[in-house]
């Protein structure tokens, strides 16, 4: 009975897991639009532009 | 003065929450019921002394202050006549533990630690914008914000002439939420942002969710931080929109809802959750709707005796409920009285047959959103082509209020796949009442109107996050290291790509820094935003001036001076003669016209006009 409950939260946790891995490759993969590229492109200027002001600020 | 209105608004405050908070302890009440009970409380007291007041058009700082004084005094002295003074000892020598003992939890559990810390600091950030900028959103300088000045011009909430249906249609909930800090500071400085209380209620909502439906509770307290990392509600904590309050209470009735023993006193904050949520958009119905099942469920199986029969068992607890509700049916009984449906400037049909006249809200939304969308056709369709996120809006990813972005990664990657296996596991073990629950979130969201909309569905991740709780339950300690983890990573890829809230670059944050300390004007903030029109208003209208608005206005709110001393009204009038004539008896100083309006084409001819300022949009003429 034991190992059966173990296997029951084994395969949950094996599906869970494919599900999770499905969506992560879904969103990051399949549909990186370009807009989407530009925009994270766009995040990282925004990044440089506040760490510049703040090593400025800084100096 | 400055001074006077800061003391006061501090003072006010805490003795509001203060006691509220003490009359929780004093009820034994602990950690989400304490909570909930605070909040709610002081949240009604706030609502019920601005309605009070309003009604005989006394809402301004002074009677503000006074009412809430008595009202706070009065609590305080009934509190320690009830209870003893040691109560009060107690209660301030347990103070300290508020903050020693989610350290000490902190301490334990770095990983929460870090998404604890993240939160944080994403609300110092959107703190620091919202300080620095005026509200800027394009709601409430249209009808949110526009609502709040006119109680500060006329000291009521009553229907005034508009050109705008949604300022005199609009349930008003949020609107007397965000008032509370415009009058007692005199200043819009905090109202964008009040929906931060909101959020971390809801978070702390989600938290008792989870675990009362089976969740541990570290894995309660970890999930229910993730609330915060999807990109619409970060972006709407520096507005005056009301989607995640309006959540946020949702959660808060459903968390009051699975509350192991309900009291006449939880009934009453069951009744305030419900008001709350009717008065701040019409779509709250749907989230009482939805709530109603469980309610009626908790009623039948939770009464003290065997004695009661099911009438009473029903009835009674209707008799804390309802009385609360006042403030949010008032809302729809005056639209009623006033212009013919309840839910106007919307109607109401049902099978084709029309109730209520006016076009339904589905009717409005598909007019506004079908005539230029790159959405595909198909409910599944566009739902998923949001979820995915696969196109931009107007230069940004992710907004407070687009047609586009979805709910963000964490949604899309950890959430879903919690919610399909959770609902799984339930229907397996079945376990009812998990399955109920997911019921209710899955039938709101089919029937919410336009449910591709992130900010209008986003409640749906409630059950996204009880569902990780429990998911959380049922892995190895690997794997919850790394579920973990990638919450974590997920959360750091929204908060990097929404620290600018698409409107607040660090280039113009900096720049309105610098305004800023050098003391500039604060409608400075409107040239850095592109709306130099009400600029040259602000700069040069003075006090007791009047500013006029046309019949087809975009933004409102920003034509009143920051110290609301200028009046600002629109002049209802279908020939130029009657106008004319109008203008000139109530001494309108300047007038904001957008270039298709009628009264546009009449200020052209008036020779007692001349045109100050012009730009693609507006022009501004003031009186010779």
């Amino acid at each position: 009975m034991k190992s059966l409950k173990r296997d029951s939260k084994k395969l949950t946790e094996l599906s869970f897991f494919v599900l999770v891995f499905t969506f992560l490759w879904l969103y990051f993969v399949v549909y990186m639009t370009p807009s989407r590229i530009t925009w994270y492109r766009e995040m990282k200027n925004q990044l440089m532009i506040l760490f510049r002001g703040i090593t400025g600020l800084g100096g | 003065m400055v001074l006077l209105f800061l003391v006061s608004f501090i003072v006010v405050n805490v003795l509001l929450f203060g006691v509220a908070d003490l009359w929780s302890f004093a009820t034994k009440r602990k950690g989400w019921d304490r909570f909930v009970s605070t909040f709610l409380l002081s949240v009604g007291q706030i609502i019920a002394s601005e309605f009070v007041l309003g009604l005989f058009s006394l809402l301004s700082w002074a009677p503000l202050v006074i009412l809430n004084v008595i009202i706070s005094s009065a609590s305080l002295y009934l509190l320690s006549k009830t209870y003893s003074s040691q109560m009060v000892r107690k209660y301030v020598c347990s103070l300290p533990r508020l903050v020693i003992n989610p350290l000490k939890e902190a301490h334990k559990d770095w990983q929460w630690a870090a998404l604890l810390l993240l939160c944080l600091s994403t609300i110092a950030w959107v703190l620091f914008v919202g300080l620095l900028f005026p509200p800027l959103d394009f709601d409430g300088n249209s009808y949110h914000m526009t609502f709040i000045a006119n109680v500060m011009q006329y000291g009521n909430f009553h229907d005034y002439p508009t050109s705008l249906a949604w300022l005199n249609g609009y349930p008003k909930g949020g609107e007397f939420l965000g008032l509370w800090s415009v009058v007692l500071l005199r200043s819009d400085v905090l109202a964008d942002m009040i929906q931060i209380p909101f959020a971390i209620f809801g978070i702390y909502a989600l938290y008792s969710v989870a675990v009362s439906l089976g969740a541990r509770k570290e894995h309660a307290r970890f999930a229910a931080l993730l609330f915060l990392f999807v990109p619409v509600v970060i972006n709407q904590l520096k507005t005056t929109y009301v989607d995640v309050m309006l959540v946020s209470l949702f959660f808060g009735g459903l968390a009051l809802l699975l509350t192991k023993k309900l009291s006449k006193f939880d009934y009453v904050l069951i009744g305030i959750v419900f008001s709350l949520l009717l008065s701040i958009k019409s779509t709250g119905a749907l989230f009482i709707a939805g709530l109603f099942p469980l309610l009626l469920y908790r009623l039948l199986n939770t009464g003290t005796t065997q004695k009661h029969g099911w009438r009473k068992k029903l009835l009674l607890p209707f008799a804390y409920i309802i009385p609360p509700m006042f403030f949010g049916l008032y809302w729809y009984i005056k639209n009623l009285v006033m212009y013919g449906s309840p839910i106007y400037p919307f109607g109401f049909k049902v099978l084709g047959h029309s109730i209520f006249p006016g076009k339904t809200f589905q009717e409005f939304a598909a007019d506004a959103v079908n005539q230029s969308t790159v959405l595909p056709h198909g409910c599944f369709n566009r739902i998923w082509f949001v979820w995915t996120e696969q196109k931009d809006w107007f230069g940004c990813m992710y907004n407070y209020d687009t047609n586009y972005a979805g709910l963000g990664p964490v949604w899309f990657v950890l959430l879903i796949p919690a919610i399909l296996v959770t609902l799984f596991i339930a229907v397996r073990k079945k376990s009812w009442l998990l399955v109920g629950i997911g019921a209710v979130f899955w039938a709101v969201f089919a029937i919410y109107p336009i449910n591709y909309y992130s900010r209008y569905t986003l409640f749906i991740i409630g059950a996204g996050v009880y569902s990780l709780a429990i998911i959380m339950g049922l892995l190895s300690k690997g794997g919850v290291r790394f579920v973990r983890s990638l919450a974590l990573a997920l959360a750091l890829v929204v908060l990097f790509s929404n620290l600018a809230l698409c409107n607040y670059p660090f280039g113009t944050v900096r720049k309105q820094f610098v305004d800023t300390i050098r003391g500039a004007h604060p409608s400075e903030a409107f040239d850095n935003a592109g709306w130099a029109a009400f600029n040259t208003v602000d700069r040069l209208s003075q006090k007791n001036d009047v500013v006029a608005y046309d019949s087809a206005p975009y933004f409102i709110y920003p034509l009143w001076r920051a110290d609301f001393t200028n009046d600002v009204v629109y002049i209802p009038s279908q020939s130029q003669a009657d106008w004319a004539k109008q203008v000139h008896a109530k001494h309108v100083s300047f007038y904001l016209t957008t270039l298709q309006s009628r009264e546009h084409k009449w200020l052209l001819t008036s020779s007692n006009f001349i045109s100050i300022h012009k730009d693609g949009l507006y022009e501004v003429f003031e009186a010779r």
